[in-house]
């Protein structure tokens, strides 16, 4: 909401400036976001008379206007010719300064002319939209030589409020002002209702009947005869652009003005094309149809209030007019409506038809029942006095404001709830300052809740009027003392930690947004995921259903930006319909690039086996003792360097290198791989921190063995079952080294192991230790046939 | 002979002294001191002489001896720190090298701030809640007083999910949603901290994301008062920004609270005087509140014995000032250099 202060001002007639103001208000809950000043650029300009208008020598479209200024004449070029001898009209002289400009104006030479500065259009002193001609001033009170600035009151500073849904009282200069004149303590001036009227009363003339008046609890008909087409005075037109409205014509303008002053929306009918001419609000009929004012035909429900004449609709209740009753340039006489609407029929129309207006916008919200009356007669009388004609006697209405509520406040209670005492005098005047009346009842306050208050329900209401209007300073500072030790839930204590394992593990988490676009789906050719049914963006029709498409955009990503080497990770909730629905949680990486360990080795592209390697650090720090890898899993993955994660005995994820073919569509180059297990498997199979043992005093017999096998022997089941053969005494054994070529056989490699063998009691003799080595050779030669290779 | 002894101690000083090297000393060594030296003979020749001779000279060649090891030990000692200090000085390395490390991995800034706020509530005894991302319609708004015809409630800003036959699901607005969890299932008194992701239906730009997370606060108890709401506060800011940090309230509306403020902080870059950053020498930071009675009361608590107060603070907005991040975007797009800023925790 934008409230020029000068209106302001006519209701709280406050001498603070528009920062002091805004400092004092801010506080108590009028959200002032900025204070602007639409005519600070406008220096300089003069209210001059046109002496004379003849034709440019040298153009056809231009013109050379002479003018008088009050310290003699000027003459300057001019674009169009719409003002003659005797006009009056604003003239930017060289060196003032026009809104529109950001240089000051200059004397120049247009077409071998000299020219001096500019007459102005209303467009280019920023007070209307209208750039048809230049600005003509007669009849606006002005003489030549006063000061446009000055003259139109243009000196004018403008609150920009953030209105918050429960204050639709400040949606209006009205409920502004009352705030300011509370805060400052200046008596608010009532708002002028007076109008002069005809004797022909618009009763007599005009039906209104209410058919729904749950919907419409009050409706109110004033008529305007004899109008103009015309605009409304400068300073009407100045305001209404100061507040973001644009001015139309003074019919219109007067119906704006009176809404921004108080609230109330008001609309007017062209009395003549209404039928009867009558009013029956009532709702409509499914499928029923109406075109609103902006050319659109809306097919609406029984949820749906209208206003109709005695015929047909005419309006949308509360949210726009209808096309056949509008009111245009052949208008002469007016119906106003000033009606009160309940806020949720309007909000679910408005939000149906996605139709948002001022007068919706305001409807929802709540307005001021009581206000009625009030703002028909204002606008009648404003109406009749910008756009000519008379205002016929009295009102044509039906309904009536609902009866006003009496909240009660405890001033113990409030004292309980804000932490600082309140005696009931102090809340009576809080309520005092409000324009709410008040009476003691024992030991309540009793607070009248007037019509524009649509906001207070209850004591709580009650209780936050008090410590606003008081000062959220006057509040304490005081600490609860909780009964118990602070806790964290298994689920979120085992995530962070399996976050700080993946990251000692060399891997920098990610925090990617947990959407999915059909064809990360498809990736896994995923079929049970969750549409999002309203999203902004295409590549977000999906909640995830797993965590490696993001790691992979995420790669492609830093590839995109010339990072080569990636290794990150994310611990996350992937979601799956499942009746309806499930959250699953997750930790995923992914690796791609060289290892980048540095000068002292030799590069080298990461693959699947650092992810394993990951894997490994991740499960040995979470405690993970039995877990093994299966089958290659399903999915975008490189047949033979993946693998599934199994925690005891379960599928617990998945490990691989993603398929060249489809790194490649994802705008992947080189190798990436990537692991994914779920933490629920994970968490069930960490066995924590092991118990402490005594370390071996005696020293192990060391022997390095390598075997010749062939290719195609999984290093890992040789290793296990040279564990078996080794037996108790063999105290771990570790693969070092594997060899393929010269002088090997082709399809044969090498794998060495380095074993360390021990006896918890004793120093094994070279002898015992040669039998066991001699047992792993045979049983490996008799499983794999394996050679031990000499040396 | 006690001539070629003194001749022969002259010597033996002179080759000692001379020896650039451990061969070339023991060398010298076995030509003054060995068997075949002239003082070798000498030794040899006392044997002939008569007892008086032979004492006499026998004492002056123990200690021409005892002279001469000792030089010898002496130029051995001083030659052997030669020879180390050579082998180490072949042994140097340039320092300017960088070191040898193992990558670094690293926590994500959200992650980092979001243990700095927990772990500050689980000190002041609150317990970490948390609940799910889709919620239903009761839970994220009704519960929370914001009722189907709210106009702060639209499809506009809600993101809706489609699973067949739940037409009330939607993506989580505000991890408020928790608090209704929490209260419906254990009796007051709660003290809970709610961290978790939330989602709007906005396009991101440098200040905004659509998804995004947050820290709900929660605590019902008896006697509880805005002034613990305040100080709660105050001791956050502290915790989060800084002993000097002021706060600042702002009555402010939200449906699920009476009286609600929005809580300023002093600007971190001018301490509250008023600098390009903040304008006005304070930031916004979240929003807070009494506990309405009707979420009491939905909840089943007795809103007469029972009071409360809540507040919801955007993880993102406390980690964008914290590490000056210009583009709040960064947070999601994972870029490893912009990660790298951050170390592990």
């Amino acid at each position: 909401m934008r409230v020029p202060l000068t209106w302001l001002r006519e209701f709280a007639p406050t001498d603070l400036g528009a920062e002091q103001l805004a400092e004092i208000l801010t506080p108590r809950g009028v959200l002032i976001e900025t204070i602007e000043r639409p005519w600070e650029g406008l220096v300089g300009v003069i209210v001059v008379r046109v002496l004379e208008v003849r034709d440019h020598p040298n153009s056809d479209k231009l013109c050379v206007a002479r003018i008088q200024h009050g310290s003699g004449d000027s003459e300057l070029v001019v674009g169009v010719r719409n003002m003659g001898p005797g006009d009056l009209v604003p003239w930017a002289p060289p060196g003032a300064r026009v809104p529109v400009l950001s240089e000051p104006l200059a004397t120049r030479r247009v077409r071998g002319v000299d020219s001096n500065g500019m007459l102005c259009s209303s467009r280019e002193l920023a007070i209307s939209q209208d750039h048809g001609g230049i600005l003509i001033l007669n009849g606006a009170g002005l003489a030549v030589g006063d000061d446009l600035k000055q003259g139109l009151g243009l000196d004018e500073a403008v609150f920009d409020i953030e209105v918050e849904p429960n204050r639709p009282d400040f949606l209006s200069v009205y409920g502004v002002a009352r705030e300011a004149a509370a805060a400052t303590g200046v008596k608010l001036a009532p708002i002028d209702t007076s109008v002069e009227e005809v004797p022909d009363s618009v009763a007599d003339a005009v039906t209104v009947r209410i058919d729904d008046l749950e919907a419409c609890p009050r409706y109110v008909a004033r008529a305007v005869r004899g109008v103009t087409h015309r605009p409304s005075p400068l300073g009407v037109q100045a305001r209404l652009t100061a507040s973001g409205v644009r001015p139309i014509d003074a019919v219109v303008d007067a119906t704006n003005y009176t809404m921004l002053e108080t609230g109330q929306p008001l609309h007017a009918f062209d009395l003549r094309r209404l039928a009867g001419p009558g009013i029956v609000v009532r709702r409509a009929s499914d499928g029923e149809r109406l075109t609103t004012l902006d050319d659109v035909e809306r097919t609406l429900t029984s949820n749906d209030l209208l206003i109709c004449d005695i015929e047909k609709p005419v309006a949308l209740a509360g949210v726009m007019g209808g096309q056949t009753s509008e009111v245009s340039e052949e208008t002469t006489d007016v119906l106003l409506e000033s009606a009160y609407f309940a806020r949720s029929g309007v909000l679910l129309t408005a939000r149906r038809l996605d139709l948002h207006t001022e007068a919706s916008h305001r409807f929802e919200r709540g307005t001021d029942p009581e206000a009625c009356p009030g703002a028909a007669a204002r606008c009648a009388a404003s109406m009749a006095r910008w756009a000519g004609g008379e205002v016929m006697r009295g009102v044509a209405e039906d309904g009536r404001a609902p009866e006003r509520t009496w909240v009660a406040l405890r001033p113990a209670r409030a004292t309980a709830l804000l932490g600082y005492p309140v005696p009931a005098e102090a809340a009576a005047a809080v309520f005092d300052s409000l324009g709410m009346a008040s009476r003691q009842d024992g030991d309540r306050l009793e607070v009248e809740i007037p019509g524009f208050r649509t906001d207070i329900e209850r004591e709580v209401d009650l209780i936050e009027e008090v410590v606003r209007i008081q000062g959220y300073d006057n509040v304490g500072s005081t600490m609860p003392r909780s009964p118990h030790p602070g806790a964290v839930p298994d689920p979120y204590a085992f995530a962070r930690r399996v976050k700080g394992a993946l990251a000692r593990a060399g891997l920098r988490e990610i925090r990617p947004v947990p959407f999915d676009a059909a064809s990360d789906l498809a990736l896994f050719g995923d079929t049970d995921a969750i549409p999002v049914t309203n999203p902004l963006r295409a590549e977000e029709g999906f909640l995830r259903t797993r965590l490696t498409p993001g790691l992979l955009h995420a790669v492609a990503l830093n590839q995109s930006r010339g990072v080569e080497t990636v290794r990150i990770f994310e611990v996350g909730t992937t979601f799956r319909l499942a009746a309806p629905f499930v959250e699953i949680r997750k930790a995923g990486f992914a690796l791609c690039g060289g290892d980048g360990e540095g000068w002292w080795s030799e590069r080298r592209a990461l693959d699947v086996l650092d992810a394993k390697g990951v894997v490994e650090s991740l499960l040995d720090d979470l405690g993970v003792i039995d877990w093994s890898l299966g089958e290659a899993p399903d999915g975008p993955f490189h047949p033979g360097r993946s693998a599934r994660i199994v925690i005891d005995g379960s599928h617990a994820g998945v490990l691989g290198e993603i398929h060249p073919r489809v790194a490649e569509a994802l705008d992947i180059t080189g190798r990436v791989s990537v692991g994914v297990v779920g933490l629920r498997a994970l968490q069930g199979g960490a066995r924590g921190p092991a118990a402490s043992t005594d370390v071996p005093r005696f020293p192990p017999v060391h022997r390095d063995l390598a075997f010749i096998v062939e290719d195609a022997t999984p290093a890992g089941s040789l290793h296990e079952a040279l564990r078996r053969a080794g037996g108790a005494l063999l105290a771990s054994s570790a693969l070092f080294d594997v060899y393929v070529g010269d002088p090997l056989p082709s399809g044969t490699k090498s794998l060495a192991f380095s074993l360390d063998l021990r006896a918890p009691d004793r120093t094994l003799t070279d002898e015992e230790a040669q039998e066991i080595v001699d047992r792993i050779v045979d049983e490996l030669a008799r499983h794999f046939g394996a050679k031990l290779r000499a040396g | 002979m006690l001539r070629t002894l003194e001749a022969e101690r002259a010597r033996g000083r002179e080759l000692f002294a001379s020896a650039g090297s451990l061969e070339e000393l023991e060398a010298a060594n076995i030509a003054v001191l060995g068997r075949k030296s002239p003082l070798g003979e000498v030794q040899r020749a006392l044997g002939a002489l008569e007892e008086g001779q032979r004492r006499e000279l026998g004492r002056a060649v123990n200690e021409a001896r005892t002279e001469l090891a000792d030089a010898f030990e002496a130029r051995r000692d001083a030659l052997s720190v030669d020879v180390e200090s050579a082998l180490l000085a072949a042994d140097a390395v340039d320092m300017t090298l960088p070191g040898r490390r193992r990558p670094d991995g690293s926590l994500h800034p959200l992650t980092v701030v979001e243990d700095e706020i927990v772990g500050l509530f689980l000190r002041l005894g609150y317990r970490v809640a948390e609940g799910p991302e889709i919620e239903d319609d009761w839970h994220n708004f009704q519960a929370l007083n914001i009722p189907e015809d709210h106009p702060a409630r639209t499809m506009k800003d809600s993101l809706y999910v489609s699973i067949p036959g739940h037409p009330e699901l939607l993506l989580r607005t505000e991890t408020s949603a928790v608090q209704i969890r929490t209260m419906l299932s254990q009796p007051p008194p709660v003290y809970i901290v709610a961290p978790g992701r939330v989602y709007r239906r906005e396009t991101p730009d440098p200040t905004h994301l659509a998804v995004f997370h947050q820290v709900e606060a929660l605590v019902v108890d008896e006697g509880i008062t805005f002034a613990d709401l305040k100080g709660t506060l105050e001791a956050m800011a502290k915790g989060l920004f800084g002993e000097d940090r002021r706060i600042r309230f702002t009555p402010s509306y939200f449906p699920f609270v009476e009286p609600g403020a929005q809580i300023g902080v002093t600007c971190f870059r001018c301490g509250g005087v008023g600098c390009p950053t903040c304008r006005s020498g304070w930031i916004e930071l979240l929003g807070a509140g009494m506990v309405h009675p009707k979420v009491l009361e939905n909840c089943g608590y007795d809103s007469e014995r029972y009071t409360g107060f809540a507040f919801g603070l955007g993880i993102e907005r406390v980690a964008i000032l914290k590490y000056e991040i210009p583009d709040i975007r960064l947070l999601i797009e994972g870029d490893v250099r912009f990660l790298e800023r951050f170390r592990a925790a």
